[in-house]
C-alpha cells in the first residue's frame, strides 16, 4: 500500500500523476484515476450532504447505479464520481443538497 | 442524428452479451454491442483502466484472466463495442444510445439485453453512512482503481461474493475484522452439491481454507445489525440469526471498524426488458422481477432475447453459456444460420447449462432472501436513499390507504429519484408486501419510463429535434 493512501500497486503501474482541485484544496491522482477512487484513496469519504436531512453520503454501489456520489465536477452538479475519470485540472466540490451554489 | 444498422445490438459488454456477440458474428451477423462503462468486461471482468500499465497479470486475480480471454477473442473477431454509451430507450429494432452529450441511434433486426445485475439493497439502520459500501463496489474499486476502500473491513451478507472479496481485501493489505454470512446450512443441505459441478465446489472449499489461513474469522449465522458512527462508519453492531433470519436476542456483540461491506446477493437489472414491454415473473431466488423466457434465451417479444445475470441471478459461467445460446438463436432468427445448425452449434452450451442450473438451485436455496433480512430497518431507517424516504413514512402512507407502488410514489417521492427507483425498488416490494400482507409477486413494479439512464438534457433536446 503506498504510504497515506490506500492506493494498492500489486501488478499495475498507475498513469501518469496529475493533480485536481478538490473543494479548493489540490490533490494528487493518476490518470486513468475515477474521482471516487481520489477521494477514497486518501480518506475523504463525504461526496455529498443529502437534500432533506442534510446527512453525510459517500460511494455507495460503486458500479454508476445508486447516484448516491454525486458531486460537482467542473461546475456540473449530479456528476457521478464512480463513473467519471480525472483529468488534469479538474475541479471537484462536495455537492451540498440538490446541488445548487452554496 | 447519427443511426447505425446492423443485424444485431447487444446491450451491455459483461461475459454474457460478449458471448453472445461471439456467437452470432461467427455465424454471419453484422453485431454491435453498448456498455455505458469506460471498458468492456462488464462488473466480474472489469479491467484496470487504460492509462494504467498492467506489470504482473498474475496479480490481478483469476476474474482478470479468465476475462482476458473473452475480450481478447472479442478483439480477434472484430466485433464493434461502444463503450461509455448509455441505452435509455428501447423499442423492438430501436435502441436509443447516449454518449457524452451525444443522442444517436441502433436499429436493428434483433436485440439480446444482456444488462447484469447490481448488489441488492437492504437497508437497516446507519447504511446510509460514509464507509458503508456495497460489496460488489468494493469489489470494482480494488479490481480497477487497485484502491482499498478503508483499513479495517466488515463483510457481512450471504453468498460467494463475499468470501472473494475477503481474501481479495486481506491480500491487498486490509485488516479483514471478520465475514458474516446468514446462512448456516446443515451439512444434509450441502451434500447435493457433491453431484457437481466440482470446479465449482472446490472454489468454494478453496475460498473458505484461505480465509481460515489468514485466520479471518467465518461467522456462519451472523449479520450486522447496525453500522454506528458520525459523518462516517466507526462501528458495526453484529448478532446471531435463526433459520429465518430473524435477529436472536441478546446475542450484540461490537466491532470497532471503518468500512463495512454489504454483499446480499445480486438483483437484475431489468429497466430495459421492462421498458420494452417483455413479460416478467416474480422469482426471489432469480433476484426478483425477471423477464420470462424460453431454454433459447427467447422473450415474449420477437426477436428480442436476454442473457446473463440481468435475465435472472446465476453468475458468470451461466452467463456466458447463456449468452452464447442467445447469440445463436439470434442469428437462426435473423436467417443466418438454419435450425438444425442451431441445434449442433448450441448442445454444449445448453448441456453445460443444465449442470450449472442444478448447483445453482441449491446455493440460491441457501442465499435467497428470507424473512429476517428485511426485519434490521427501524421505522427511522431510509429505504429510498434518493428522496430519503423511511420504513415509517412507508409505514404512515399505508396507514392512510397506500397498497401499490404507484400509490406509494405520490405521496412520498419514493422511485423518483436520480436512482430511478433501483436502489428502493426491490426492498419497497417487500415492505409493502409485509405491511400490507399481499404476497411480493402481487407487488406490481415501478413501471419504466424513458430516459432510463440520466443523460444530459442537451442529449435528449438533440434527439428530439431529430424525430
Amino acid at each position: 500500500m503506498t504510504t497515506g493512501s490506500t492506493r494498492v500497486d500489486l501488478g499495475i503501474k498507475r498513469g501518469t500523476e496529475i493533480t485536481i482541485t478538490v473543494d479548493g484544496k489540490r490533490i494528487v491522482a493518476f490518470e486513468g484515476e475515477t474521482v471516487a477512487a481520489v477521494l477514497l484513496a486518501c480518506g475523504q469519504r463525504i461526496f455529498r450532504y443529502s437534500a432533506k436531512r442534510n446527512e453525510p453520503r459517500s460511494l455507495y454501489c460503486g458500479i454508476g447505479v445508486c447516484q448516491e456520489c454525486r458531486m460537482v465536477i467542473d461546475g456540473n452538479i449530479n456528476t457521478r464520481a464512480c463513473m467519471t475519470t480525472v483529468r488534469a485540472g479538474m475541479v471537484v466540490k462536495t455537492q451540498h443538497g440538490l446541488g445548487d451554489p452554496v | 442524428m447519427r443511426t447505425e444498422r446492423v443485424d444485431l445490438a447487444i446491450v451491455g459488454a459483461g461475459p454474457a452479451g460478449l458471448s453472445a456477440a461471439l456467437e452470432a458474428k461467427a455465424a454471419g451477423a453484422e453485431v454491435l454491442v453498448v456498455d455505458e462503462n469506460d471498458r468492456p468486461g462488464g462488473q466480474i471482468f472489469r479491467q484496470p483502466p487504460r492509462a494504467f500499465r498492467i506489470e504482473d497479470r498474475a496479480k490481478l486475480g483469476r476474474d482478470h484472466k479468465r476475462g482476458r480471454a473473452l475480450l481478447d477473442a472479442v478483439t480477434a473477431a472484430g466485433i464493434g463495442i461502444e463503450t461509455n454509451t448509455a441505452v435509455w430507450n428501447i423499442a423492438p429494432g430501436h435502441l436509443a444510445c447516449c454518449s457524452g452529450e451525444t443522442s444517436w441511434e441502433i436499429q436493428s433486426g434483433a436485440i439480446v439485453i444482456a444488462t447484469g445485475a447490481y448488489d441488492r439493497p437492504v437497508p437497516l439502520p446507519g447504511w446510509t453512512l460514509p464507509g458503508v459500501f456495497t460489496s460488489g463496489g468494493v469489489q470494482t474499486l480494488l479490481k480497477s482503481q487497485r484502491v482499498l476502500a478503508g483499513r479495517r473491513v466488515l463483510l457481512t451478507g450471504t453468498g460467494p461474493l463475499n468470501l472473494v472479496l475477503a481474501n481479495q481485501l486481506a491480500e491487498a493489505g486490509a485488516d479483514v475484522v471478520a465475514v458474516l454470512e446468514l446462512a448456516d446450512p446443515g451439512l444434509f443441505e450441502l451434500m447435493p452439491m457433491l453431484r457437481g459441478p466440482w470446479s465449482l465446489l472446490s472454489d468454494g472449499i478453496g475460498y473458505v481454507r484461505q480465509l481460515r489461513r489468514r485466520k479471518i474469522p467465518l461467522m456462519r449465522g451472523w449479520t450486522l445489525i447496525e453500522a454506528r458512527g458520525t459523518g462516517q462508519v466507526t462501528s458495526a453492531v453484529i448478532g446471531q440469526v435463526d433459520r429465518d433470519w430473524r435477529l436472536i436476542k441478546g446475542t450484540e456483540r461490537t466491532f470497532d471498524v471503518d468500512t463495512i461491506c454489504l454483499g446480499y446477493g445480486l438483483v437484475p437489472s431489468t429497466e430495459l426488458s421492462r421498458l420494452i414491454g417483455c413479460e416478467h415473473r416474480y422469482d426471489i431466488a432469480l433476484g426478483g422481477w425477471v423477464p420470462n423466457h424460453d431454454l433459447y434465451r427467447e422473450t415474449s417479444i420477437a426477436n428480442v432475447f436476454v442473457a446473463g445475470d440481468g435475465s435472472g441471478v446465476a453468475g458468470s459461467l451461466v452467463a456466458m453459456e447463456e449468452g452464447r445460446v442467445a447469440g445463436l438463436r439470434a442469428a437462426m432468427r435473423l436467417g443466418k444460420i438454419s435450425e438444425p445448425v442451431f441445434t449442433e452449434k448450441s448442445a454444449s452450451s445448453l448441456q453445460r447449462l443444465r449442470r450449472l442450473g442444478r448447483f445453482r438451485a441449491i446455493l440460491d436455496g441457501l442465499s435467497a432472501p428470507r424473512p429476517g433480512l428485511f426485519e434490521r430497518m427501524t421505522d427511522d431507517t431510509l429505504i429510498c436513499r434518493c428522496e430519503e424516504v423511511s420504513l415509517g413514512d412507508c409505514r404512515q402512507a399505508v396507514k392512510e390507504g397506500a397498497v401499490s407502488l404507484m400509490e406509494l410514489k405520490p405521496r412520498l417521492r419514493a422511485g423518483m429519484g436520480m436512482c430511478q427507483a433501483r436502489i428502493c425498488g426491490p426492498t419497497l416490494i417487500e415492505v409493502l408486501g409485509g405491511l400490507t400482507g399481499q404476497a411480493p409477486e402481487a407487488i406490481k413494479p415501478f413501471s419504466q419510463r424513458p430516459p432510463v439512464k440520466p443523460i444530459p438534457l442537451a442529449a435528449l433536446l438533440d434527439s428530439e429535434a431529430a424525430e
